[in-house]
């Protein structure tokens, strides 16, 4: 096994995130469940949701302008839309979400974090080697798991796990591309999982 | 000749769309230019700002203690346009058309090409976020205009071994630093330059004698700076107005000392809160929504807005980041990683999200890729690029323009406060009809859910004597707090300009209604209320 894989394992051990969904097997399959219902509610929210009606009162510019011309009919429109829903797409993989807030639900407890958030520097440099690398296959996966939960379009760690291990692999990356220093670095940000993961256990206890 | 004209014409842009109808857009002044406007009034007057104090170096304004050059600023335009929103706005507007210039030059010191640096000031000079910055007359703009001035000094002075632009970089970084308190990014910049150019700044040692002179504006403006800090309020004072432990998702969660247990002590100990909050703040600005979509807050939420930077730009955007980590030089990327990681680092200290203003600091990183990304692009797109870009860019300002002339007026009017400045309009000018004039500082189409401080805005437009003002701190007839219909009706000759609902529950006779201001999403304001007539 090499130095990498060992690493990005020890990571996966010390983030909650990844135990959240884990260790709830039972509520992680019900989810996976209703993954059809989800996907029915999200896209007739999407294509008849409030976002239109907002583009149309842009189109004619409320009561009081009430205007009629083809350039604002043109612009507040379907093409408008279409790149709203790309950019609501690319919230779900934002790194805030997985490095401190977590998703609000039982899979991810608010205030708490999934990912330790020591990590993103690290994950920032891991993102920055694979685009000079040309690695795109894992930004292929991220697009397509980022787009899966985007579909059913709920926001949590029951869907976004493999975006949360993708994630951690960019940051095991990262730490393992230190020139120097690299087993001090790799020891606080287990220190610091260590106290928040405990931090954590408290909290549940108390 | 051809590269000087275009460098023009893109100078012409950015100078259009800071200042066409500059004075009408945003629809009114805001409570801080209103106040800063009279204080440029009340010192050309009288030599003293609105507090009786000679020639500040820093200004008491409504409070929170404003840093003096934009308030300066300000003085000659009001001389040359009178007391109106054209005089408060055109200092700040021309300052950041300036940046455009400064920020070309820039570009060209760092290698990039004239086309690349030319398509890059282009990107600026129609950048919503730094146009609708430089229109409404918000001190960062100074300071970040200031702030790329001293590194264009700084940049000259290396290429030509410079004591007298190392000099000018240190005064234009202190003048940063006194444009917008908040900008403590300068010293830490100029302190990253110093350490990336370490080897190229050997020529400072050379001359002693000289070096010490081409230092002496930091002295001279660090000195009253740190004399404010330590014997005055002036400058904590803003600090701990806006700082993030006066956050309400923070304040009411900390226990300031007094913990139940020593567990919790340990693991819910305040230092923890106060990093996971902050953490949060600051990846919060690592959100290509806030940079590409949704950042101006120019319409209600839930509306299409405008990010940060067009959609457009992002396709050259991401170019500059794989062109960065290819191709460019160690200085460069090192300034660029440094930028990027520090350039929300102020902001994210602060009370509010995803501060618009307060990253302003924030721009030139944003900047650089994207030159980097003309750069990268343009020997393979030579003739496309340009032309596609001019069209894309014209596309995008026009949807910016729709949104900032048509929908952020009908939206946000009353948020701007509009109606003060014709409340202060009227009030003057039928002033001897009256004893007294009582203006409410609650207003809003939806309840009383905003406030605003008046007072500001009767100062500027109906100006008093500066000097009885700085003496009483008083407006003769003017009463600035809300309506109390009861009371206030028993005046015999009162003015009374406040909120449709400050009247609900009371029978107030149409006739004594004398004027209506409604706001532009066409709910009513104010009423004008005359207590003399029948």
């Amino acid at each position: 096994m090499s130095h990498r894989i060992r690493l990005l394992i020890w990571l996966l051990v010390i983030s909650p995130g990844f135990w959240w969904p884990v260790t709830q097997p039972g509520n992680l399959v019900k989810e996976w469940v209703q993954s059809p219902a989800y996907f029915r509610s999200s896209f007739a929210n999407r294509i008849n949701g409030p976002y239109l009606d907002r583009l149309r009162d842009m189109q004619w510019g409320g009561w009081l302008i009430h205007r009629n011309s083809l350039l604002p009919k043109l612009v507040y429109s379907y093409p408008m839309l279409l790149i709203n829903e790309f950019i609501e797409l690319v919230e779900f993989a934002q790194p805030r979400m997985f490095f401190v807030t977590g998703d609000g639900s039982n899979f991810s407890p608010p205030s708490l974090q999934p990912i330790p958030v020591v990590l993103f520097p690290f994950w920032f440099i891991g993102l920055l080697n694979h685009i000079k690398t040309k690695h795109w296959s894992e930004f292929v996966l991220l697009f397509i798991f980022t787009s899966i939960a985007y579909l059913i379009g709920q926001k949590n760690l029951a869907f976004l796990l493999p975006v949360l291990v993708i994630y951690l692999r960019w940051a095991s990356q990262g730490l393992d591309s230190l020139s120097t220093h690299k087993n001090i670095a790799t020891a606080a940000v287990s220190f610091y999982s260590l106290y928040a993961a405990l931090g954590s256990v408290w909290f549940g206890f108390r | 000749m051809v590269r000087f004209s275009l460098t023009i014409s893109v100078l012409l842009v950015a100078i259009f769309t800071r200042t066409f109808s500059v004075g009408s857009y945003p629809v009114s002044l805001t409570i801080d230019e209103a106040d800063h406007a009279y204080n440029a009034y009340s010192l050309l007057h009288t030599g003293r700002d609105e507090w009786g104090i000679a020639l500040p170096l820093i200004f008491k304004t409504i409070g929170d203690y404003t840093p003096p050059t934009v308030i300066y600023s300000m003085v000659p335009s009001i001389a040359i346009f009178g007391n109106t929103e054209l005089a408060a706005r055109l200092p700040l507007a021309v300052i950041g058309s300036l940046a455009i210039f400064v920020w070309y030059y820039i570009l060209r010191h760092l290698h990039f090409s004239s086309p690349a640096s030319l398509l890059a000031a282009l990107w600026l000079a129609v950048l919503p976020w730094h146009i609708h910055m430089s229109r409404y007359g918000h001190e960062a703009i100074a300071a970040s205009t200031f702030l790329l001035l001293g590194l264009a000094f700084f940049l000259k002075s290396l290429r030509r071994s410079s004591f007298l632009d190392f000099s000018w970089c240190l005064t234009f970084f202190s003048l940063s630093v006194w444009s917008y308190f908040d900008r403590l990014f300068s010293p830490l910049l100029f302190i990253v330059l110093l350490w990336l150019s370490r080897d190229r700044l050997k020529f400072l040692f050379s001359h002693p004698k000289k070096l010490l002179l081409s230092t002496l504006p930091l002295f001279i403006f660090a000195i009253p700076f740190f004399y404010l800090l330590f014997t005055t309020p002036a400058i904590t004072t803003r600090a701990a107005a806006t700082s993030i432990l006066r956050d309400p998702g923070l304040s009411p969660y900390l226990h300031r000392g007094s913990y139940t247990s020593l567990t919790q002590k340990i693991f819910d100990h305040d230092l923890y809160r106060i990093f996971h909050h902050w953490a949060a703040k600051y990846l919060n600005y690592f959100d290509l929504r806030f940079w590409f979509w949704k950042a101006q807050g120019l319409t209600l939420p839930g509306y299409p807005d405008i990010g940060l930077m067009y959609l457009t730009d992002l396709p050259v955007f991401i170019a500059g980041v794989f062109a960065l980590l290819l191709f460019r030089g160690r200085f460069l990327r090192h300034l660029i990683l440094f930028w990027f990681f520090a350039g929300p680092l102020a902001a994210s200290f602060t009370m509010n999200e995803q501060h618009v203003q307060r990253s302003l600091v924030w721009l030139p990183f944003f900047g650089l890729v994207i030159a980097s990304g003309f750069q990268f692009l343009y020997p393979r797109f030579r003739k496309l690029l340009p032309i596609g870009y001019l069209a894309i860019s014209a596309i995008s300002l026009a949807i910016f323009a729709d949104i900032y002339f048509v929908h952020f007026p009908r939206f946000y009017s009353e948020y701007w406060q509009y109606g003060y400045k014709q409340a202060a309009q009227y009030a003057c000018q039928n002033k001897d009809r009256y004893d007294n004039i009582l203006i409410s500082e609650t207003f809003g189409s939806l309840g009383p859910l905003i406030t605003g401080i008046p007072y500001a805005y009767v100062l500027y437009y109906c100006p008093p004597d500066p000097r009885e003002f700085y003496l009483t701190r008083q407006i003769p007839k003017f009463i600035f707090r809300r309506v109390d219909w009861k009371q206030d009706s028993k005046r015999a000759k009162a003015l009374l300009i406040s909120a449709p609902w400050d009247y609900v529950g009371f029978d107030i006779p149409y006739s004594k209604v004398v004027h209506q201001v409604d706001f532009l999403n066409g709910q009513p304001g104010f009423l004008f209320v005359d207590t003399s007539l029948p």
